[in-house]
C-alpha cells in the first residue's frame, strides 16, 4: 500500500514537472529550437470598462477591436505565420484599487501584451505588477507623467502625458489669446485634485512660467464634486481672460452648462482641458458654443491618412457611432504591439516588450493620426511626439482649431 | 458680488438637499427604516425624465404626474418589501435591503443609460439675473418645490387624522398601536411618501442637473447630512438645515482650499451633535 502511494506520488510529481514544463510566458509553444507558431496571440486589456470612467474606456476597447479586426483580416502576425490576435478584457470598473488585481490575472493568463488604461493611478498600480513579470503595458488614456518616469521598460504611452498636455494646451492659450488681441492675460484655473489633474496643474504652472500669463485665482475641487455651481462662479467671479478647468468629461461638461446658463463669464478664453468636444456637443449642442475642448477628428479634416478614412469606415460600420480620441488611442495601442509582435517573430513577452522600444507607425502600417506622420516611443517609453488636437464649439459642433495645419477654423472669443 | 452669488448657489444647492432629505427624514422617523436607497430613487426620478424627454418628447414638468404615480407604486412595493423583511429578520434586514437597492438601482441606470454623465435640454422657464448671476425659472421651481412640499408634510402631520398616527407611531409605536393605530400601515406609508418625495425631487431638479448613474449616493450622503442637522421626522428642520448645509458648502468652495469644502459640512454636523445631541425631534 505504500508503495503504492509512493508509485501514484512520483507519477503525480512527473505529470506536475511535466505540465510546468509546457507552460512558457506568452501563448507561444516555443523558444529557441523547435519553434512553433501559435494559432492567436492573446492581448490583454486591462481598463475601466465599467464606472464612470468607461466614457472612454469602452471606447478605447472599440477602436483596440477594429485595429485587430483589419489586422486579422489582412493575414494576422506573419512573422509568426500568420497568426490571430485576440483580446481578453480586465475591467478595472473605474477603481484605481483593481489595477493591480486586473494586471495580476492578465499575467497569470500569460497575455503576450497588455494595453488600455484610462486612470493614471489605475495604471500605476497594475505596471508594478507587469513590470516584475516583464510583460509590455501600453497605457493608453493614463497621462500622468510619473507612468514613465519610473524608469520600468516594459512600460509605453500612445496618448500625450502630463508635461506634453500642459504644453500643447499653453500653446493653444497663448495662440487664442494673440489671436483675441490680449496681452498679458490673466487666467483662472480649477483643477481636479486627483493624480491626474494635480499633475497637470503643476505641469501648467512649470510651462507658463515666464511667459507672461498672470494667475488670478487657482484652487483644486474634490474628485467627488458633483454640483460645479460654486466652481463656475469662482471661475467667473475672477473676471480673468483666460478660464481654464484640467478635470474629467463630467467636470467640463457641467461647467460648460454652467457657463451658459448661469455664471455667464466675461473671460474671452474657456478651456476646459478634460473634455472632449464630440461628448460635450452631444449633450449642450450649441449650450457650448466658445469653449475650447479636446478635439475629435473627423473625415473632412485637413491632412488625414487613408488609414484614418478605412478606421472610421470600419468603426461606424461596426458600432454605429463616430470613433472619438480614446477610440483612436486604443487602435494605435493594438496596432503597436502587432508591429512589435511583427518584429520580434515572437509572442514572449519580454521580446515583444524589447521590440516595442525600436516600432515606428507611419501612416501606412498603423499610424492614423494626420500629424505627426509617424509614431515612436522615446526611451523612457512615453510618446516621442503626441498627437494634440483642441477644438473650438461652434454652433453646436466641435471644429478643430489646432494644430494650426489641421485647423478647420480660427479660434474665436468665447461668448461672442 | 462672489459671495452673494455664492450665497444664491448655495440657497438653490441647499434647497436640492432639503428636498431629498425631507423625504428622508419622515422614512427615518416614522418609518424607523435607514433606506440607503433614499438617493438612488432620486437617480430615478433624473433619468425617468431623462427618457421622457428624449424618448416621448415630454418635458420634466409633463411628466411630472404620471411619475408621481409611478413612484407611489414603486413605494408600495418597497415598503412591503422592507415590511416583509423587517418582520423576518428585523433592522439588519431592512438595512441590507436598502443597500442591495442601492447597488441594484445604481447598476440598472448604467446598464439602461450607460455612465456617459447626461444633462437634459430645453427646459428653462425664463430667468432672472441676481447678482450677476442668472437663474432659470426651473431652479426657482425647485425651490419652490421644496418649500410646498415641506410646509404641505408638516402641515399633514400636525393637523390630519393621518399624520396624528404617523407622529404617534414615530414617538411609541407599540403605544400607538394599543391605541388602535395600525403600526405596519403607518410605516408602509412612510416609506412610500419617502420614495414618492426623492422621485418628484429627482424630476425637478432634471433640468439644471448633470446626471450620473452613481449620483444617488451623492444624494443620500447630504440626506444623512440634513436629517442630523435638522432633526430626525422634523419637516421644516430638514429645509433649514439643507440650506444651511448649502450654504456653508457653497462659501467654503468659493473662497477655501478644497479640503475645507469637503470639511465644512462636516464640521457643521459636529458642531450640532456637540450642542444639541438628541437627533430625534417631535414630527
Amino acid at each position: 500500500m505504500q508503495r503504492l502511494a509512493v508509485g501514484a506520488a512520483t507519477a503525480s510529481l512527473a505529470l506536475v514537472a511535466t505540465a510546468c514544463g509546457s507552460s512558457g510566458g506568452g501563448n507561444s509553444s516555443g523558444g529557441s529550437g523547435q519553434a512553433k507558431t501559435p494559432s492567436t496571440v492573446t492581448l490583454g486589456e486591462i481598463t475601466d470598462l465599467s464606472g464612470v470612467a468607461s466614457f472612454y474606456g469602452i471606447p478605447e476597447n472599440h477602436g483596440a477591436e477594429i485595429a485587430v479586426d483589419q489586422i486579422n483580416a489582412a493575414g494576422g502576425i506573419k512573422s509568426l505565420g500568420g497568426s490571430k490576435l485576440a483580446i481578453k478584457t480586465f475591467d478595472t470598473a473605474s477603481n484605481p484599487d483593481n489595477g493591480q488585481t486586473e494586471a495580476t490575472a492578465a499575467v497569470g493568463d500569460h497575455v503576450a501584451a497588455v494595453f488600455g488604461g484610462e486612470i493614471s493611478d489605475t495604471v500605476l498600480a497594475g505596471i508594478n505588477v507587469t513590470q516584475r513579470a516583464g510583460t509590455p503595458w501600453v497605457d493608453v488614456g493614463g497621462t500622468a507623467d510619473e507612468i514613465h518616469e519610473r524608469g520600468y521598460n516594459t512600460v509605453f504611452m500612445v496618448d500625450h502625458d502630463s508635461t506634453q498636455f500642459a504644453s500643447e494646451w499653453l500653446s493653444v492659450a497663448q495662440a487664442a489669446a494673440q489671436k483675441l488681441g490680449i496681452s498679458n492675460p490673466t487666467e483662472a484655473i480649477a483643477y481636479s485634485e486627483s493624480s491626474y489633474g494635480d499633475e497637470l496643474y503643476q505641469a501648467w504652472n512649470k510651462a507658463a512660467q515666464g511667459t507672461g500669463l498672470k494667475t488670478v485665482t487657482s484652487f483644486g475641487y474634490p474628485l467627488t464634486t458633483t454640483d460645479f455651481s460654486s466652481v463656475a462662479a469662482r471661475l467667473a467671479a475672477s473676471n480673468a481672460d483666460i478660464i481654464l478647468n484640467m478635470g474629467y468629461p463630467a467636470d467640463g461638461l457641467a461647467l460648460a452648462k454652467l457657463f451658459a446658463t448661469q455664471s455667464k463669464p466675461k473671460a474671452k478664453i474657456v478651456m476646459l482641458a478634460g473634455s472632449d468636444a464630440g461628448a460635450v456637443t452631444g449633450q449642450l449642442a450649441s449650450q457650448a458654443d466658445g469653449a475650447l475642448m479636446i478635439g475629435d477628428i473627423a473625415p473632412g479634416v485637413k491632412g488625414l491618412p487613408a488609414s484614418f478614412t478605412t478606421f472610421d469606415h470600419d468603426y461606424q460600420a461596426k458600432y454605429h457611432s463616430a470613433p472619438d480620441s480614446q477610440s483612436m488611442a486604443g487602435y494605435v495601442a493594438v496596432r503597436f504591439i502587432a508591429a512589435a509582435l511583427e518584429k520580434a517573430k515572437s509572442d514572449s513577452p519580454s521580446a515583444v516588450a524589447t521590440a516595442l522600444h525600436s516600432v515606428t507607425l507611419t501612416q501606412t502600417t498603423g499610424n492614423i493620426y494626420p500629424d505627426p506622420t509617424t509614431l515612436s516611443f522615446a526611451s523612457d517609453g512615453a510618446l516621442a511626439n503626441a498627437p494634440f488636437y483642441a477644438a473650438q464649439i461652434t454652433g453646436g459642433t466641435g471644429k478643430l482649431v489646432w494644430p494650426t495645419d489641421a485647423a478647420e477654423t480660427t479660434i474665436a472669443a468665447y461668448g461672442r | 458680488m462672489l459671495f452673494e452669488q455664492l450665497l444664491i448657489v448655495g440657497i438653490i444647492t441647499g434647497s436640492v438637499y432639503s428636498l431629498v432629505g425631507v423625504g428622508f427624514t419622515l422614512v427615518l422617523g416614522v418609518g424607523r427604516v435607514a433606506n440607503f436607497a433614499h438617493g438612488s430613487f432620486v437617480a430615478v426620478g433624473l433619468y425617468l425624465a431623462l427618457f421622457a424627454s428624449e424618448t416621448l418628447g415630454l418635458n420634466a414638468y409633463e411628466a411630472f404626474v404620471p411619475a408621481i404615480i409611478l413612484f407611489a407604486l414603486i413605494g408600495i412595493a418597497v415598503a412591503e418589501l422592507f415590511e416583509w423583511r423587517g418582520r423576518k429578520v428585523g433592522e439588519i434586514g431592512e438595512l441590507l435591503i436598502g443597500l442591495a437597492l442601492l447597488l441594484l438601482i445604481g447598476g440598472l441606470l448604467e446598464v439602461l443609460f450607460s455612465d456617459t454623465p447626461r444633462t437634459i435640454n430645453g427646459l428653462v422657464l425664463g430667468h432672472v439675473d441676481i447678482a450677476g448671476l442668472t437663474i432659470s425659472g426651473t431652479q426657482l421651481v425647485a425651490v419652490a418645490f421644496t418649500l410646498v412640499t415641506a410646509v404641505s408634510l408638516y402641515l399633514f402631520l400636525r393637523g390630519s387624522r393621518w399624520g396624528r398616527a404617523l407622529r404617534a407611531v414615530a414617538e411609541n409605536g407599540e403605544a400607538a398601536g394599543l391605541y388602535g393605530v395600525r403600526v405596519p400601515v403607518a410605516r408602509r406609508a412612510a416609506v412610500t411618501i419617502s420614495i414618492v418625495v426623492a422621485g418628484a425631487a429627482g424630476i425637478v431638479i432634471s433640468p439644471f442637473t448633470v446626471l450620473t448613474p452613481d449620483v444617488g449616493s451623492t444624494y443620500l450622503i447630504s440626506a444623512f447630512a440634513v436629517v442630523i442637522v435638522g432633526g430626525i421626522g422634523n419637516a421644516l428642520g430638514a429645509v433649514l438645515a439643507g440650506i444651511g448645509i448649502g450654504i456653508v458648502t457653497s462659501l467654503s468652495s468659493g473662497y477655501l482650499a478644497s479640503y475645507w469644502t469637503s470639511l465644512a459640512p462636516l464640521i457643521v454636523i459636529l458642531i450640532v451633535l456637540l450642542v444639541r445631541p438628541g437627533l430625534s425631534e417631535a414630527v
